[in-house]
Protein backbone atom coordinates (compact mmCIF):
# COMPACT_ATOMS: atom_id res chain seq x y z
CA UNK A 1 0.00 0.00 0.00
CA UNK A 2 2.78 2.39 0.79
CA UNK A 3 4.61 1.08 -2.17
CA UNK A 4 1.56 2.07 -4.34
CA UNK A 5 1.44 5.31 -2.70
CA UNK A 6 4.85 6.58 -3.30
CA UNK A 7 4.60 5.30 -6.68
CA UNK A 8 1.49 7.55 -7.60
CA UNK A 9 3.52 10.44 -6.11
CA UNK A 10 6.37 9.47 -8.46
CA UNK A 11 4.03 9.64 -11.33
CA UNK A 12 2.58 13.11 -10.35
CA UNK A 13 5.74 14.77 -10.31
CA UNK A 14 6.43 13.23 -13.59
CA UNK A 15 3.21 13.93 -15.50
CA UNK A 16 3.30 17.46 -14.33
CA UNK A 17 6.48 17.24 -15.87
CA UNK A 18 5.61 15.85 -19.05
CA UNK A 19 2.78 18.56 -19.25
CA UNK A 20 5.34 21.56 -18.17
CA UNK A 21 7.21 20.32 -21.43
CA UNK A 22 4.44 19.65 -23.74
CA UNK A 23 3.02 23.15 -22.93
CA UNK A 24 7.28 24.80 -23.63
CA UNK A 25 7.36 22.63 -26.69
CA UNK A 26 4.08 24.30 -28.30
CA UNK A 27 5.38 27.49 -26.99
CA UNK A 28 8.37 27.09 -28.73
CA UNK A 29 6.49 26.26 -31.63
CA UNK A 30 4.70 28.99 -31.81
CA UNK A 31 7.19 31.49 -31.23
CA UNK A 32 9.44 29.83 -34.41
CA UNK A 33 6.01 30.31 -36.30
CA UNK A 34 5.93 33.87 -36.04
CA UNK A 35 9.62 34.54 -36.24
CA UNK A 36 9.67 32.64 -39.32
CA UNK A 37 7.29 34.99 -40.65
CA UNK A 38 8.97 37.64 -39.65
CA UNK A 39 11.75 36.84 -41.32
CA UNK A 40 10.24 36.25 -44.96
CA UNK A 41 8.72 39.90 -43.84
CA UNK A 42 12.21 41.29 -43.23
CA UNK A 43 13.86 39.81 -46.62
CA UNK A 44 10.86 40.91 -48.63
CA UNK A 45 12.04 44.42 -47.38
CA UNK A 46 15.30 43.87 -47.55
CA UNK A 47 14.97 42.94 -51.33
CA UNK A 48 12.54 45.93 -52.06
CA UNK A 49 15.39 48.61 -50.55
CA UNK A 50 18.19 46.80 -52.85
CA UNK A 51 15.59 47.16 -55.47
CA UNK A 52 15.26 51.18 -54.77
CA UNK A 53 19.49 51.74 -54.64
CA UNK A 54 19.83 49.38 -57.74
CA UNK A 55 17.19 52.05 -58.97
CA UNK A 56 19.43 55.04 -58.22
CA UNK A 57 22.65 53.85 -59.27
CA UNK A 58 21.00 53.15 -62.72
CA UNK A 59 19.64 56.97 -62.59
CA UNK A 60 23.06 58.42 -61.78
CA UNK A 61 25.40 55.98 -63.78
CA UNK A 62 28.11 58.11 -65.41
CA UNK A 63 27.84 55.59 -68.63
CA UNK A 64 24.03 57.04 -69.26
CA UNK A 65 24.11 59.98 -67.31
CA UNK A 66 23.64 63.28 -69.95
CA UNK A 67 26.74 65.44 -69.22
CA UNK A 68 28.17 69.07 -70.12
CA UNK A 69 31.58 69.35 -68.94
CA UNK A 70 31.58 68.68 -65.46
CA UNK A 71 27.65 69.93 -64.99
CA UNK A 72 25.47 66.98 -64.44
CA UNK A 73 21.47 67.12 -65.62
CA UNK A 74 19.60 64.94 -63.96
CA UNK A 75 17.07 62.21 -64.91
CA UNK A 76 18.60 62.43 -68.20
CA UNK A 77 19.94 59.74 -70.47
CA UNK A 78 22.18 60.79 -73.33
CA UNK A 79 21.20 58.90 -76.22
CA UNK A 80 24.76 57.88 -77.64
CA UNK A 81 26.08 57.19 -74.33
CA UNK A 82 22.92 54.79 -74.16
CA UNK A 83 23.80 52.98 -77.32
CA UNK A 84 27.54 52.70 -76.24
CA UNK A 85 26.74 51.38 -73.05
CA UNK A 86 24.22 48.54 -74.40
CA UNK A 87 27.70 47.31 -76.64
CA UNK A 88 30.05 47.23 -73.79
CA UNK A 89 27.64 46.11 -70.98
CA UNK A 90 27.27 42.74 -73.39
CA UNK A 91 31.14 42.29 -73.23
CA UNK A 92 31.27 43.08 -69.63
CA UNK A 93 27.87 41.68 -67.77
CA UNK A 94 29.74 39.53 -64.86
CA UNK A 95 31.22 43.37 -63.97
CA UNK A 96 27.94 45.18 -63.94
CA UNK A 97 26.52 42.10 -62.35
CA UNK A 98 28.51 43.49 -59.27
CA UNK A 99 27.30 47.10 -59.62
CA UNK A 100 24.07 46.31 -60.25
CA UNK A 101 23.12 43.13 -59.19
CA UNK A 102 20.43 40.81 -61.28
CA UNK A 103 19.09 43.29 -63.31
CA UNK A 104 17.25 44.13 -66.63
CA UNK A 105 17.91 47.66 -67.99
CA UNK A 106 15.53 49.72 -70.63
CA UNK A 107 14.39 52.40 -71.83
CA UNK A 108 11.60 53.52 -74.61
CA UNK A 109 10.70 56.80 -75.95
CA UNK A 110 7.38 57.71 -74.81
CA UNK A 111 7.17 61.73 -76.44
CA UNK A 112 7.01 62.29 -79.55
CA UNK A 113 7.31 59.26 -80.96
CA UNK A 114 5.75 55.81 -78.93
CA UNK A 115 8.79 53.36 -79.64
CA UNK A 116 9.60 49.83 -78.07
CA UNK A 117 11.91 49.11 -74.99
CA UNK A 118 15.42 48.91 -75.73
CA UNK A 119 18.11 47.24 -73.76
CA UNK A 120 20.56 48.37 -71.94
CA UNK A 121 21.76 45.46 -69.72
CA UNK A 122 20.13 42.12 -68.99
CA UNK A 123 21.75 39.99 -66.17
CA UNK A 124 20.66 36.36 -64.56
CA UNK A 125 17.12 36.68 -64.59
CA UNK A 126 14.44 34.58 -62.55
CA UNK A 127 10.59 34.46 -62.11
CA UNK A 128 10.22 37.07 -58.78
CA UNK A 129 11.26 40.64 -59.71
CA UNK A 130 10.52 44.14 -58.95
CA UNK A 131 9.96 46.82 -61.62
CA UNK A 132 11.06 50.22 -61.37
CA UNK A 133 9.90 53.11 -64.13
CA UNK A 134 11.67 56.29 -63.86
CA UNK A 135 10.48 58.95 -66.15
CA UNK A 136 13.31 60.16 -68.67
CA UNK A 137 15.19 63.38 -70.63
CA UNK A 138 16.54 60.99 -73.85
CA UNK A 139 18.97 63.70 -75.40
CA UNK A 140 20.75 63.24 -78.52
CA UNK A 141 23.86 65.62 -79.39
CA UNK A 142 23.09 65.58 -83.19
CA UNK A 143 22.75 67.60 -84.47
CA UNK A 144 24.08 70.64 -82.63
CA UNK A 145 23.25 72.01 -80.03
CA UNK A 146 21.02 68.49 -79.46
CA UNK A 147 17.77 67.65 -78.99
CA UNK A 148 15.42 66.44 -76.07
CA UNK A 149 12.52 63.21 -76.46
CA UNK A 150 10.93 61.84 -73.12
CA UNK A 151 11.07 58.24 -72.37
CA UNK A 152 10.75 56.04 -69.60
CA UNK A 153 13.66 53.82 -67.84
CA UNK A 154 12.73 50.22 -66.97
CA UNK A 155 15.07 48.77 -64.54
CA UNK A 156 13.38 45.12 -63.55
CA UNK A 157 15.31 43.94 -60.26
CA UNK A 158 15.11 40.16 -60.06
CA UNK A 159 15.36 38.17 -57.18
CA UNK A 160 16.07 34.97 -55.92
CA UNK A 161 14.36 34.43 -52.94
CA UNK B 1 15.06 -0.61 11.37
CA UNK B 2 13.67 -1.28 8.32
CA UNK B 3 10.96 1.04 8.08
CA UNK B 4 13.52 4.01 8.95
CA UNK B 5 15.80 2.74 5.80
CA UNK B 6 12.78 2.52 3.44
CA UNK B 7 12.01 6.57 4.14
CA UNK B 8 15.95 7.65 4.41
CA UNK B 9 15.79 6.16 0.60
CA UNK B 10 12.73 7.78 -0.15
CA UNK B 11 13.49 10.77 0.52
CA UNK B 12 16.91 11.08 -0.39
CA UNK B 13 15.61 9.43 -4.11
CA UNK B 14 12.95 12.30 -4.09
CA UNK B 15 15.60 15.15 -3.79
CA UNK B 16 18.29 13.40 -6.29
CA UNK B 17 15.27 13.43 -8.56
CA UNK B 18 14.65 17.29 -7.85
CA UNK B 19 18.32 17.98 -8.17
CA UNK B 20 18.21 16.26 -12.12
CA UNK B 21 15.09 17.46 -13.12
CA UNK B 22 15.86 21.24 -12.07
CA UNK B 23 19.56 21.26 -13.53
CA UNK B 24 17.91 19.53 -16.94
CA UNK B 25 15.33 22.47 -17.06
CA UNK B 26 18.33 25.27 -16.00
CA UNK B 27 20.39 24.36 -18.41
CA UNK B 28 17.51 23.73 -21.41
CA UNK B 29 17.12 27.81 -20.15
CA UNK B 30 20.71 28.31 -20.53
CA UNK B 31 21.17 27.31 -23.89
CA UNK B 32 17.61 28.67 -24.94
CA UNK B 33 18.94 31.90 -24.01
CA UNK B 34 22.46 31.73 -25.54
CA UNK B 35 21.23 30.62 -28.59
CA UNK B 36 18.38 33.98 -29.03
CA UNK B 37 21.39 35.92 -27.77
CA UNK B 38 23.44 35.03 -30.41
CA UNK B 39 20.47 35.31 -32.64
CA UNK B 40 19.80 38.56 -31.82
CA UNK B 41 23.21 39.66 -32.56
CA UNK B 42 23.30 38.10 -35.83
CA UNK B 43 19.63 39.76 -36.22
CA UNK B 44 21.35 43.15 -35.54
CA UNK B 45 24.31 42.75 -37.85
CA UNK B 46 22.16 42.28 -40.45
CA UNK B 47 20.15 45.45 -40.04
CA UNK B 48 23.26 47.29 -40.01
CA UNK B 49 24.45 46.16 -42.55
CA UNK B 50 21.40 46.65 -45.02
CA UNK B 51 21.19 50.04 -43.44
CA UNK B 52 24.64 50.90 -44.33
CA UNK B 53 24.50 49.50 -47.76
CA UNK B 54 21.63 52.12 -48.52
CA UNK B 55 23.38 54.84 -46.95
CA UNK B 56 26.77 54.28 -48.65
CA UNK B 57 25.05 53.56 -51.92
CA UNK B 58 22.65 57.03 -51.39
CA UNK B 59 25.59 58.88 -49.85
CA UNK B 60 28.46 58.05 -52.88
CA UNK B 61 25.90 59.56 -55.42
CA UNK B 62 25.51 62.88 -54.29
CA UNK B 63 28.14 64.89 -55.11
CA UNK B 64 30.34 67.13 -52.32
CA UNK B 65 28.08 65.87 -49.40
CA UNK B 66 29.25 65.39 -46.26
CA UNK B 67 26.60 63.40 -43.48
CA UNK B 68 26.82 62.47 -39.69
CA UNK B 69 24.87 58.92 -39.17
CA UNK B 70 23.91 57.36 -35.93
CA UNK B 71 25.43 54.00 -35.18
CA UNK B 72 24.13 51.21 -33.02
CA UNK B 73 27.69 50.25 -30.68
CA UNK B 74 29.25 48.23 -32.78
CA UNK B 75 32.75 48.00 -34.48
CA UNK B 76 32.95 48.53 -38.65
CA UNK B 77 36.04 46.45 -39.98
CA UNK B 78 36.29 47.51 -43.85
CA UNK B 79 39.04 45.56 -45.52
CA UNK B 80 40.56 46.17 -49.33
CA UNK B 81 43.52 43.85 -50.58
CA UNK B 82 45.13 45.46 -53.73
CA UNK B 83 46.91 41.96 -53.71
CA UNK B 84 43.79 40.16 -55.08
CA UNK B 85 42.75 43.30 -57.21
CA UNK B 86 42.61 42.18 -61.03
CA UNK B 87 42.36 44.93 -64.02
CA UNK B 88 40.49 45.22 -67.73
CA UNK B 89 44.02 44.08 -69.16
CA UNK B 90 43.28 40.42 -67.31
CA UNK B 91 39.86 40.06 -66.97
CA UNK B 92 36.49 41.17 -68.01
CA UNK B 93 35.02 41.28 -64.80
CA UNK B 94 37.98 43.34 -62.39
CA UNK B 95 37.66 43.39 -58.80
CA UNK B 96 39.01 43.61 -55.49
CA UNK B 97 38.82 41.11 -52.50
CA UNK B 98 37.13 43.94 -50.56
CA UNK B 99 34.06 44.15 -47.36
CA UNK B 100 33.40 45.63 -44.32
CA UNK B 101 32.57 43.39 -41.43
CA UNK B 102 30.05 44.52 -38.63
CA UNK B 103 31.96 43.98 -35.24
CA UNK B 104 32.97 39.96 -34.91
CA UNK B 105 29.69 38.61 -36.50
CA UNK B 106 30.72 37.04 -39.70
CA UNK B 107 28.43 39.57 -41.28
CA UNK B 108 29.93 41.45 -43.99
CA UNK B 109 28.73 43.14 -46.99
CA UNK B 110 30.91 42.52 -50.25
CA UNK B 111 32.10 45.68 -52.17
CA UNK B 112 34.70 44.83 -54.93
CA UNK B 113 33.86 47.77 -57.30
CA UNK B 114 32.44 50.02 -54.11
CA UNK B 115 35.00 52.99 -53.99
CA UNK B 116 35.32 53.50 -50.30
CA UNK B 117 38.04 54.84 -48.25
CA UNK B 118 37.99 54.41 -44.45
CA UNK B 119 40.52 52.95 -41.94
CA UNK B 120 40.52 49.15 -40.59
CA UNK B 121 38.30 49.73 -37.95
CA UNK B 122 35.70 52.27 -37.01
CA UNK B 123 34.35 52.13 -33.62
CA UNK B 124 31.81 54.55 -31.73
CA UNK B 125 28.02 55.55 -32.52
CA UNK B 126 28.77 58.24 -35.03
CA UNK B 127 29.71 57.33 -38.87
CA UNK B 128 30.76 60.29 -41.21
CA UNK B 129 30.37 60.27 -44.83
CA UNK B 130 32.08 62.57 -47.66
CA UNK B 131 31.78 62.83 -51.11
CA UNK B 132 33.89 64.10 -53.66
CA UNK B 133 33.58 63.83 -57.65
CA UNK B 134 36.35 62.34 -59.92
CA UNK B 135 36.52 64.19 -63.13
CA UNK B 136 39.67 63.24 -64.88
CA UNK B 137 38.40 65.37 -66.85
CA UNK B 138 35.45 63.75 -67.28
CA UNK B 139 32.87 62.44 -64.04
CA UNK B 140 33.79 58.77 -63.37
CA UNK B 141 32.39 58.31 -59.80
CA UNK B 142 31.97 60.03 -56.78
CA UNK B 143 34.55 58.74 -53.79
CA UNK B 144 33.18 57.44 -51.01
CA UNK B 145 35.37 58.96 -47.93
CA UNK B 146 34.26 56.86 -44.23
CA UNK B 147 35.45 57.90 -40.49
CA UNK B 148 34.21 57.56 -37.07
CA UNK B 149 34.48 60.04 -33.86
CA UNK B 150 37.81 58.07 -33.01
CA UNK B 151 39.91 58.63 -36.07
CA UNK B 152 42.38 62.06 -35.65
CA UNK B 153 43.35 63.86 -38.72
CA UNK B 154 46.46 65.95 -37.87
CA UNK B 155 47.43 68.42 -40.62
CA UNK B 156 50.63 69.54 -39.97
CA UNK B 157 51.43 73.17 -40.98
CA UNK B 158 54.95 73.93 -42.01
CA UNK B 159 54.23 76.92 -44.10
CA UNK B 160 52.68 75.44 -47.12
CA UNK B 161 50.08 76.97 -48.41
CA UNK B 162 48.61 73.41 -49.78
CA UNK B 163 48.43 72.28 -46.47
CA UNK B 164 46.08 75.33 -45.56
CA UNK B 165 44.04 74.24 -48.70
CA UNK B 166 43.72 70.95 -48.07
CA UNK B 167 42.81 71.90 -44.71
CA UNK B 168 39.70 74.36 -44.90
CA UNK B 169 38.55 71.76 -47.56
CA UNK B 170 38.37 69.29 -44.96
CA UNK B 171 34.64 68.79 -43.39
CA UNK B 172 34.09 70.85 -40.42
CA UNK B 173 31.95 67.82 -38.91
CA UNK B 174 35.59 65.20 -38.80
CA UNK B 175 37.95 65.00 -36.38
CA UNK B 176 40.87 67.32 -37.58
CA UNK B 177 43.39 69.63 -36.12
CA UNK B 178 45.91 71.75 -38.06
CA UNK B 179 48.88 71.79 -35.95
CA UNK B 180 52.12 74.22 -36.36
CA UNK B 181 55.34 71.50 -36.83
CA UNK B 182 57.09 72.86 -33.96
CA UNK B 183 54.06 72.22 -31.49
CA UNK B 184 53.73 68.22 -32.81
CA UNK B 185 55.22 67.35 -29.56
CA UNK B 186 52.22 68.99 -27.73
CA UNK B 187 49.69 67.31 -28.86
CA UNK B 188 47.21 65.13 -26.94
CA UNK B 189 45.24 61.69 -27.68
CA UNK B 190 41.41 63.18 -26.32
CA UNK B 191 40.22 59.90 -26.53
CA UNK B 192 41.40 58.86 -30.14
CA UNK B 193 42.57 55.54 -31.41
CA UNK B 194 43.89 56.41 -34.68
CA UNK B 195 46.00 59.50 -35.94
CA UNK B 196 46.70 60.26 -39.61
CA UNK B 197 49.35 62.60 -40.30
CA UNK B 198 49.34 64.97 -43.05
CA UNK B 199 52.69 66.95 -44.16
CA UNK B 200 53.45 68.74 -47.50
CA UNK B 201 56.62 68.63 -48.56
CA UNK B 202 57.96 67.67 -44.81
CA UNK B 203 61.19 65.53 -44.00
CA UNK B 204 59.17 62.61 -42.04
CA UNK B 205 63.01 61.47 -40.73
CA UNK B 206 62.41 64.32 -38.78
CA UNK B 207 59.38 64.25 -36.83
CA UNK B 208 58.90 62.32 -33.64
CA UNK B 209 55.70 61.46 -32.68
CA UNK B 210 54.55 62.36 -29.09
CA UNK B 211 54.98 59.94 -26.44
CA UNK B 212 51.49 60.17 -24.88
CA UNK B 213 49.82 59.33 -28.96
CA UNK B 214 52.42 56.59 -28.88
CA UNK B 215 51.13 55.24 -25.39
CA UNK B 216 47.20 55.85 -26.09
CA UNK B 217 47.16 53.35 -29.25
CA UNK B 218 48.64 50.56 -31.09
CA UNK B 219 51.08 51.20 -33.33
CA UNK B 220 49.38 50.66 -36.47
CA UNK B 221 47.12 52.58 -35.74
CA UNK B 222 49.48 55.30 -36.30
CA UNK B 223 50.21 56.41 -39.82
CA UNK B 224 51.17 59.39 -42.15
CA UNK B 225 51.02 60.78 -45.65
CA UNK B 226 53.51 63.54 -47.28
CA UNK B 227 52.23 64.96 -50.34
CA UNK B 228 54.82 66.67 -52.66
CA UNK B 229 52.55 68.81 -55.10
CA UNK B 230 55.37 70.09 -57.13
CA UNK B 231 55.86 65.76 -58.28
CA UNK B 232 52.30 64.90 -58.28
CA UNK B 233 53.06 62.01 -55.67
CA UNK B 234 51.93 61.06 -52.11
CA UNK B 235 54.49 59.31 -49.59
CA UNK B 236 52.91 56.74 -47.40
CA UNK B 237 54.85 55.93 -43.89
CA UNK B 238 53.73 53.89 -41.05
CA UNK B 239 54.46 53.73 -37.54
CA UNK B 240 57.47 51.24 -36.32
CA UNK B 241 59.49 51.78 -33.03
CA UNK B 242 59.36 55.48 -32.19
CA UNK B 243 59.77 57.12 -36.02
CA UNK B 244 57.76 56.77 -39.06
CA UNK B 245 59.08 54.56 -41.64
CA UNK B 246 58.68 55.15 -45.48
CA UNK B 247 55.94 52.31 -47.18
CA UNK B 248 56.11 53.30 -50.75
CA UNK B 249 54.52 55.73 -52.76
CA UNK B 250 52.04 56.59 -55.65
CA UNK B 251 51.49 59.39 -58.29
CA UNK B 252 48.10 60.74 -58.23
CA UNK B 253 46.05 62.97 -60.60
CA UNK B 254 43.78 65.21 -58.43
CA UNK B 255 42.78 66.34 -55.24
CA UNK B 256 40.08 63.64 -54.36
CA UNK B 257 42.85 61.05 -54.65
CA UNK B 258 44.74 62.80 -51.99
CA UNK B 259 42.20 63.01 -49.56
CA UNK B 260 41.82 59.35 -50.48
CA UNK B 261 45.36 58.67 -49.29
CA UNK B 262 44.17 60.57 -45.86
CA UNK B 263 41.24 58.42 -45.06
CA UNK B 264 43.18 55.11 -45.90
CA UNK B 265 45.06 53.31 -42.97
CA UNK B 266 47.63 52.54 -45.68
CA UNK B 267 49.47 52.35 -49.31
CA UNK B 268 47.73 49.28 -49.98
CA UNK B 269 44.06 50.12 -49.08
CA UNK B 270 44.70 53.25 -51.35
CA UNK B 271 45.53 51.29 -53.93
CA UNK B 272 43.26 48.69 -54.01
CA UNK B 273 40.41 51.24 -53.85
CA UNK B 274 42.31 53.12 -56.70
CA UNK B 275 42.30 49.88 -58.85
CA UNK B 276 38.61 49.52 -58.38
CA UNK B 277 38.45 53.47 -59.43
CA UNK B 278 40.56 52.66 -62.68
CA UNK B 279 38.41 49.57 -63.31
CA UNK B 280 35.50 52.23 -63.69
CA UNK B 281 37.26 54.91 -65.09
CA UNK B 282 38.52 52.83 -67.83
CA UNK B 283 34.73 51.61 -68.75
CA UNK B 284 33.53 55.21 -68.95
CA UNK B 285 36.00 56.49 -71.00
CA UNK B 286 35.60 53.46 -73.37
CA UNK B 287 31.71 54.48 -73.57
CA UNK B 288 32.96 57.91 -74.36
CA UNK B 289 34.62 57.13 -76.85
CA UNK B 290 32.66 54.95 -78.66
CA UNK B 291 30.06 58.15 -78.69
CA UNK B 292 33.07 60.11 -79.81
CA UNK B 293 32.70 58.12 -82.77
CA UNK B 294 29.25 57.98 -83.34
CA UNK B 295 30.16 62.07 -83.08
CA UNK B 296 32.99 61.50 -85.64
CA UNK B 297 30.37 59.77 -88.17
CA UNK B 298 27.92 62.43 -88.54
CA UNK B 299 29.56 65.14 -87.80
CA UNK B 300 30.28 68.19 -90.11
CA UNK B 301 33.81 68.74 -91.97
CA UNK B 302 34.82 71.41 -89.16
CA UNK B 303 33.90 69.34 -86.08
CA UNK B 304 35.66 65.74 -87.19
CA UNK B 305 38.78 66.48 -86.39
CA UNK B 306 37.95 66.82 -82.48
CA UNK B 307 36.12 63.49 -82.32
CA UNK B 308 39.32 61.22 -83.26
CA UNK B 309 39.96 59.00 -80.40
CA UNK B 310 43.91 59.34 -81.26
CA UNK B 311 43.57 62.96 -81.29
CA UNK B 312 41.65 63.87 -78.68
CA UNK B 313 43.25 61.81 -76.45
CA UNK B 314 40.41 59.23 -76.02
CA UNK B 315 42.30 56.17 -76.93
CA UNK B 316 45.26 56.96 -74.60
CA UNK B 317 42.99 57.24 -71.88
CA UNK B 318 41.38 54.01 -72.58
CA UNK B 319 44.70 52.36 -72.85
CA UNK B 320 46.29 54.04 -69.44
CA UNK B 321 42.93 53.30 -67.69
CA UNK B 322 43.58 49.12 -68.01
CA UNK B 323 45.70 49.04 -65.22
CA UNK B 324 46.43 50.99 -61.97
CA UNK B 325 50.34 51.42 -61.62
CA UNK B 326 52.58 54.91 -61.77
CA UNK B 327 53.47 54.51 -65.22
CA UNK B 328 49.50 54.72 -66.58
CA UNK B 329 48.89 57.67 -63.92
CA UNK B 330 51.62 59.48 -65.26
CA UNK B 331 50.88 59.18 -68.72
CA UNK B 332 46.96 60.41 -68.01
CA UNK B 333 48.26 63.35 -66.70
CA UNK B 334 49.15 64.81 -70.45
CA UNK B 335 46.22 62.60 -72.43
CA UNK B 336 43.29 64.32 -69.62
CA UNK B 337 44.71 67.85 -70.35
CA UNK B 338 44.61 66.94 -74.35
CA UNK B 339 40.70 65.68 -74.01
CA UNK B 340 39.92 68.87 -72.04
CA UNK B 341 40.97 71.48 -74.66
CA UNK B 342 39.59 69.16 -77.32
CA UNK B 343 36.26 69.41 -75.70
CA UNK B 344 36.47 73.20 -74.78
CA UNK B 345 37.55 73.31 -79.09
CA UNK B 346 34.12 71.50 -79.25
CA UNK B 347 32.29 74.12 -77.63
CA UNK B 348 33.97 77.00 -79.50
CA UNK B 349 33.12 75.85 -82.52
CA UNK B 350 29.70 74.73 -81.66
CA UNK B 351 30.03 71.38 -82.51
CA UNK B 352 28.47 68.70 -79.78
CA UNK B 353 30.63 67.94 -76.61
CA UNK B 354 32.83 65.09 -76.53
CA UNK B 355 31.68 64.91 -72.86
Amino acid sequence: MKNKKAQMKMGETIAVLVVFFMLLFFGLMFYSKIQSNQIKETVQEIEEKASIDVAQKIQFLPELKCTSADVTRSLCIDFLKAKSFANISKDNTAYYQSVFGSTKIEYAEVYPLLTNYTLLYEGPSSNNYLTTFIPVSLFNPIPYPGRYKIGLLKIKYYTFT
Amino acid sequence: MEKRKRGAIDVSFNWIFVLIAGAAILIFFIVLISNQKDSAESNMAITIRTELSSVFSGASLSQDRNLEIDLPKSTLHFTCDFATCTDFSTSNNPNCYSQYEIGETGINEQTPTEILFAPFDISGQKLFTWTLPWNVPFFVTNFLYISGTTTKFIFVDNGQSEILSLYNKFPERLNKELVPINLISELQPEGNKNFKFIFVNNEISEIDIPEQIISSTESYNINAINIKPSLKQIDFYYFDEEKLDFSGSISYLSEPEIYGAIFSNNLDFYNCNMQKAYNRYHLIARVIAERSTYLYNNADIECKSIYSENINGLAAIKSATLSFTNQNINLLGSSISTLGYANQAAQEKSCPLIY
